[in-house]
């Protein structure tokens, strides 16, 4: 257990380092039980930090802890921080937690693919997006939709945090945002009804 | 209250034709997906549609009893009215989000 405790330890410092720049207050409560999850006895819950930046902040020291034992960073993912670090075993480290990421996120889904007109078509390109992150053009193309309507769906997923975009440049691919991921299973559920 | 009457009865108009739209929306899902999320929003839609249906008859098409109820209760009666016309602003920003 020698190099799980380093790795906590390591976790736990820079974490409450970084709870202290921190200004928005949302979910404070959710984050503050990952973290007691995560960082166990070693450290109070924080108070006063908001999800995401919760995830940056555990992305970044995931990263370094794998730089540290000399693992191979698994590719660049978007930061949330404007930091270009990649995060390799964000999804591992993140998954593990368990329903800790801001529980709106599936009412957001169900609303965002059953609540609304192009709901069937939102469920596709979200299917579509996960096997693979692709553009709009080529989302339009797989699916036989207008390009419009599949730039309108990832307008609109991406207002709901859902997707995102992976660079600025035109034609940038578009993927599932930590959120969506962390709630894949509601969306198979959902999905699971159109086919 | 003939201003009210008349505020109120277009209101519940529109909130006629708009809830009919989101009960196809909605309704469309449901037969789709299945899920409980449309199912609610239907049925939300459906009850609302009904409480509309009722005020359009009593506002547009048998004025009568609005007319009598709102002389035995003035205040009541204009109250009433009102809420008439706050779903149909919260209606109008429901329709506009479904049609996302």
């Amino acid at each position: 257990m020698g190099t799980g405790t380093a790795a906590v330890t390591g976790l736990t410092g820079t974490a409450s380092a970084r709870f202290g720049d921190d200004e928005d207050g949302e979910d404070d409560t959710e984050v503050g039980a990952t973290y007691t999850a995560l960082a166990v006895g070693l450290l109070e819950p924080p108070e006063d930090t908001d999800g995401r930046a919760f995830d940056v902040v555990l992305a970044a020291d995931v990263a370094s802890l794998s730089d540290r034992f000399g693992r191979k960073s698994a590719g660049g993912m978007r930061s949330r921080s404007g930091s270009s670090r990649a995060r390799p075993a964000r999804v591992g480290i993140i998954n593990t937690r368990g329903g800790t990421l801001p529980e709106g996120m599936e009412g957001v889904l169900w609303y965002v693919l059953t609540g609304t007109r192009g709901g069937a078509n939102r469920a596709r390109i979200l299917q579509t997006i996960e096997a693979r992150p692709r553009n709009a053009n080529q989302l339009a193309e797989e699916l036989d939709l207008d390009y419009k309507t599949v730039r309108h769906h990832l307008d609109v997923l991406t207002d709901n945090g859902v997707v995102e975009k992976s660079g600025d440049d035109y034609g940038a691919v578009y993927l599932l945002t930590d959120r969506a991921r962390h709630h894949w299973d509601t969306v198979e559920e959902i999905i699971a009804e159109v086919d | 209250m003939g201003v009210w009457l008349t505020a109120a009865g277009a209101a519940t108009a529109v909130n006629i034709v708009l809830l009919v739209a989101l009960l196809v929306i909605w309704g469309r899902n449901y037969r789709q997906f299945r899920s409980k999320h449309a199912l609610a929003l239907s049925l939300f839609a459906a009850l609302l549609l009904a409480e509309n249906a009722l005020a359009f008859y009593y506002y547009v098409l048998d004025p009568q009893v609005a007319t009598l109820l709102n002389n035995a209760a003035p205040v009541a009666g204009r109250a009433m009215m009102f809420v008439q016309v706050l779903e149909l602003g919260a209606l109008v920003v429901l329709t506009w989000s479904a049609f996302d």
